[in-house]
């Protein structure tokens, strides 16, 4: 009976532990600058977690670098809103897939390893289309509901730093453009 | 004396890295704002070549400190190497505006880039060539008439194919070498060189090897955007004689608005032949062509365009019975596709000569003055751009790292109709060529 009871007590702490687990996280604020939070309205600190479905908004005067597992740096700022629509992430074999929805606001980002292994996992969706991008840095000025800037930054071909040229392929959903020069531009509208 | 200071701060930095053990990623998701972790973990990551780790690093670290002037520089001393002046713009405005800045850092940043400016001066110079392959298959190479006779001296006579061919196909080689200076934002200059080999599937005829050469400037004057050019063409051809032929010529773009603009050119070229044993009497056909034409390009979208094109040449010739007035008129569409950019134009044409042509019609010309008229439909669709659009496959992008080879599909078919049966053809080409841009601005750095 004794030896009943003590199973029926293991298994309701670890039912009990498993109920109370914290979803894994795929990120952190790495800077948080000013006023910046989440969907939740929690205000979000240097180090603070980051999940699957997180909306981060920063406010005027503010901005912030989010880390995620992947080593993808997304840098926001200010006035600025974005959400973690996806995101999946091995470790060991660098598979996986990211995309986020850029809302508003001025966000650059660094590709990391889910786009190294494959730049057609890493998709930045927009109000007006959708950027891929391979191996670069490019900043997405979200200008208004019907108007998106996206600025590839490189590298360059002629970098000095053995960096290999990134590329951005830039899409309203009907036709794609691919920008290879830094400091080119693609404007999409609605 | 600032600049030495500058190199000696990142050497420091880059060295000193050597007396920390490895960092790893998860280390610095736990303690992302810990200055001296960070910045070895950015050193770490500089020495193994994972820059964009050490750029994301030093801009954080940039955010949380902002008064350290040493993270500013080092990150600086990346980004100049970067090959991006977007980005580079990007940084010195942000450390130049920033309150933190203290006015000795923007001193001494303005004094680096005044350093990188004089650097970008000396490297005003650009260098490129495009080594380049083709093929093209001709389904009437030899023009054989569509009624399969032709008049030689008043007579019909059956369109003989001995040592004529009506199928053939060309192979082309080519090589271009473009050096040319950025004078200031809005002119440059633009020297090239190069030779095309030409050599045919059937035919002897025909092949030649061609020298070229040109100078151009570029120069942006309010909305025009001009250019000046000359060139000079050495053609050696199999079979024929050879000729030089010197030009020159103006290409203007108006810029009416974002969703207009006008193209005017005008040329002249003059064809020079060297007489010699086998052709003793080609000084007569020397010539030359004057061309000009004028364009109306509307963008409908930022993909696509549409544009309608008047072409007018003359060629004057000491043979009066080569010379020719030729108007022609060109509807043409142009739209941006994910895998390349996709062209049509339909071009109509109407050339007459000047005089009969005794050879063909007899010397007492059973068609009495009978004068050579031909009217041309041509239609060519096209399709161009980097090969990784066409063939998005990881073999072709791992011999295409940089984007520097190009793809190009022509089909082109060509409808004459002439008063004269000899003249009256039809033909296709179809054109499949590559071609790789090997880029030599780092000699000039």
């Amino acid at each position: 009976m004794m030896r009943f009871l003590t199973y029926i007590t293991l298994l309701l702490i670890s039912v009990n532990i498993a109920g109370a687990s914290s979803p894994e996280f795929i990120g952190v604020i790495g800077a948080a600058i000013g006023d910046v939070k989440n969907q939740k309205n929690e205000k979000l600190s240097n180090g603070s977690k980051i999940y699957f479905g997180d909306t981060i908004e920063v406010s005027e005067q503010s901005n912030a670098q989010v880390l995620f597992l992947d080593q993808t740096v997304i840098t926001i700022g200010e006035k600025s809103e974005l959400t973690v629509d996806e995101f999946i992430y091995d470790p060991e074999t660098n598979d996986g897939k990211m995309v986020t929805n850029i809302k508003s606001g001025t966000v650059k980002v660094i590709t990391g390893q889910i786009s190294k292994k494959n730049p057609d996992n890493l998709e930045v969706n927009v109000t007006t289309g959708t950027i891929g991008a391979r191996g670069t840095e490019f900043v997405v000025v979200a200008e208004s509901n019907d108007e998106n800037k996206i600025i590839l930054l490189g590298p360059g071909p002629n970098n000095t730093l053995g960096m290999m040229p990134g590329t951005l392929q830039v899409s309203d959903g009907l036709n794609t453009i691919e920008i290879i020069k830094p400091g080119y531009e693609s404007v999409l509208t609605n | 004396m600032l600049k030495y200071f500058y190199r000696i701060i990142v050497v420091f930095f880059v060295l000193s890295s050597a007396a920390y053990a490895e960092i790893s990623y998860r280390e610095i998701l736990e303690k992302p704002t810990d200055l001296e972790l960070n910045l070895n973990f950015a050193k770490q990551e500089q020495k193994a070549g994972n820059l964009k780790n050490t750029i994301a690093t030093l801009e954080r670290l940039s955010m949380l400190y902002p008064s350290n002037t040493e993270i500013k520089l080092y990150l600086l001393s990346i980004v100049v190497k970067m090959d991006s002046p977007a980005k580079l713009t990007l940084l010195v405005q942000s450390i130049m505006s920033d309150p933190n800045t203290k006015s000795d850092t923007k001193k001494l940043v303005a004094e680096l880039l005044e350093g990188e400016n004089k650097l970008a001066e000396k490297s005003k110079w650009f260098a490129y060539m495009d080594l380049s392959y083709s093929q093209t298959e001709d389904s009437n190479y030899d023009n054989y008439s569509e009624s399969g006779k032709r008049m030689i001296m008043g007579n019909f006579v059956d369109f003989n194919l001995g040592g004529l061919h009506k199928y053939d196909k060309s192979y082309k080689r080519g090589s271009a070498l473009t050096v040319g200076k950025n004078i200031d934002d809005t002119s440059s200059l633009f020297l090239n060189l190069g030779l095309d080999i030409t050599t045919l599937n059937k035919k002897e005829t025909g092949e030649s090897d061609i020298i070229n050469a040109s100078a151009s400037y570029f120069k942006i004057i309010g909305k025009h955007y001009i250019t000046p050019y000359v060139y000079i063409l050495e053609p050696n051809y199999r079979g024929v004689a050879d000729t030089s032929v010197y030009g020159l010529g103006l290409n203007n773009t108006y810029i009416h608005n974002e969703k207009r603009n006008f193209n005017y050119t005008g040329s002249v070229a003059h064809t020079k032949y060297k007489p010699n044993a086998t052709f003793p009497s080609v000084k007569s056909s020397e010539n030359d062509v004057y061309s000009f034409s004028i364009k109306d390009n509307i963008n409908i979208t930022n993909k696509n365009k549409y544009g309608k094109k008047l072409i007018w040449t003359q060629l004057k010739s000491a043979a009066d019975v080569s010379e020719y007035n030729k108007i022609g008129f060109e509807l043409s569409y142009a739209h941006i596709l994910p895998f390349g950019t996709i062209n049509l134009s339909n071009q109509i044409s109407e050339k007459r000569y000047r005089d009969k042509n005794v050879a063909i019609l007899g010397v007492d010309g059973n068609k009495d003055n009978l004068i050579r008229k031909d009217h041309q439909i041509l239609s060519n669709i096209s399709l161009k751009g980097q090969l990784n659009q066409l063939l998005p496959f990881g073999f072709v992008k791992s011999i295409n790292k940089k984007n520097n080879i190009f793809y190009d599909i022509s089909f082109t078919d060509i409808r004459t109709d002439s008063n004269i049966h000899n003249y009256t053809t039809q033909k296709d080409l179809l054109t499949l060529g590559l071609t790789k841009r090997l880029n030599f601005n780092g000699l000039f750095n």
